[in-house]
């Protein structure tokens, strides 16, 4: 049964928002992207870690999603020293541009800014988040919605979507918001000079994921 | 341009994530809004404790023995019509007028005592005042309330003024339910609590 948060915030629990903090980072490693590459070449090793290895690690050796986490950053700060390799991310473009006539593009590294992704990712990110936690697990935390639509037969289908109008993907990015140094929720800005940001809420009155 | 708004949020989330200093972070702060932050915010204080080692054993002082005790509360009951409300008004006699009651040593007969008696159901010139004469009674020991109060935190402080001032070796209530305020009689933890308070002012 679903925890009510908003209604009394004594009712966060330590493990619930270590299990919310991970679901939250997880999307944001597959919408940020972080990557190496080759500076000359140009050639991208796409992520530290195979999915492949990051499934073994989970399943035969215990890690979670956090620990994996770290392994990759560790991975990430040895190939910082190491010549002839940089790591990217895709930052929100706006955001970018507004930063590089700044000279601060540096900033956009640790903030963890991701652009909203749109229709197609949504799907691809969901659909990638659902082989690490079940449909159940990401619908208790605010931002993921289920949708249902029809296929041509006529056959019911349900999914679960990162709950953010796609039409914000053109301006907007996504923050995350931190408690204690764990991720409790995604601000929304619509683009880089809105004043007032919103908070992803879920649909569910149970779950309200009011930040306090 | 960049918004204020999204400035705020860059810094904020600029912080290296150690994971394992947030977990405790996180626990530290469910445990502090669960006790000490609370205790704060209420200002009570804590319930207070004693050590057996620091209480003195005391022996029990009896006005009748075996039935009652010097300092206790005791409960007499059964149907109507049988008589309590006599025997009550006989003990308050025989107290007041420093008799001694059935079965007491005379070396172990109290002296005369003021005694109280709370009576709801009774008229207080009507009944009690003729059975006490016709018992002989020493009527200046003895004492009534006329005003109806209820076994609350400000009916038992006013209680205990009047047991100061008097200091009655006896005090009969009767009946004691007519005392009890608005209180569920079918609830085991309000019939409780007015026994605990009444206990205590013994």
């Amino acid at each position: 049964m679903a925890k009510n948060y908003s209604k009394n915030f004594n009712s966060f629990k330590p493990f619930d928002a270590v299990k919310r903090h991970e679901i939250y980072s997880s999307l944001l490693s597959l919408l940020e992207n972080k990557r190496v590459q080759s500076v000359p070449s140009g050639k991208v090793l796409p992520f530290a870690l195979h999915e492949k290895t990051k499934a073994d690690l989970r399943e035969q050796h215990g890690f979670s999603v956090s620990d994996i986490k770290i392994v990759e950053d560790s991975i990430f700060r040895d190939v910082e020293n190491m010549r002839g390799y940089e790591i990217v991310i895709d930052a929100p473009l706006h955001l970018f541009k507004a930063l590089e006539n700044l000279n601060a593009t540096d900033k956009l590294f640790d903030i963890r800014a991701v652009a909203v992704p749109d229709e197609t990712l949504n799907a691809l990110i969901c659909g990638k988040l659902l082989k690490t936690f079940s449909a159940d697990q990401l619908l208790t935390v605010p931002g993921f919605v289920l949708t249902s639509s029809f296929d041509e037969a006529g056959n019911r289908l349900e999914s679960v979507r990162l709950d953010v109008d796609a039409h914000l993907g053109r301006r907007g990015f996504m923050m995350p918001v931190l408690r204690n140094g764990l991720i409790t929720n995604l601000k929304v800005f619509r683009s880089q000079d809105d004043e007032r940001p919103f908070i992803l809420r879920s649909r569910n009155p149970n779950i309200g994921g009011q930040h306090k | 341009m960049i918004s204020q708004a999204v400035w705020k949020q860059m810094e904020e989330n600029r912080q290296p994530i150690d994971f394992v200093e947030a977990i405790k972070n996180e626990a530290e702060t469910f445990l502090n809004e669960n006790s000490s932050q609370e205790y704060e915010r209420t200002n009570l204080k804590p319930l207070r404790a004693v050590r057996f080692s620091d209480i003195e054993a005391k022996k029990v002082d009896w006005l009748w023995l075996p039935f009652l005790a010097l300092g206790t509360f005791n409960l007499m009951e059964d149907e109507e019509g049988l008589g309590k409300t006599f025997l009550a008004l006989a003990l308050l006699c025989a107290v007041a007028a420093g008799k001694g009651l059935p079965g007491v040593a005379e070396s172990e007969h109290i002296e005369a005592s003021n005694v109280l008696i709370i009576s709801a159901e009774d008229s207080v010139s009507y009944v009690l005042k003729p059975r006490l004469e016709s018992m002989n009674a020493n009527c200046e020991r003895i004492i009534a309330i006329e005003e109806p109060f209820t076994l609350d935190d400000e009916g038992i402080f006013r209680l205990k003024m009047v047991l100061a001032e008097y200091e009655p070796k006896l005090v009969i209530i009767d009946p004691l339910f007519s005392y009890t305020g608005r209180v569920n009689l079918d609830r085991d933890s309000d019939i409780r609590s007015i026994h605990g308070r009444t206990q205590k002012t013994c």
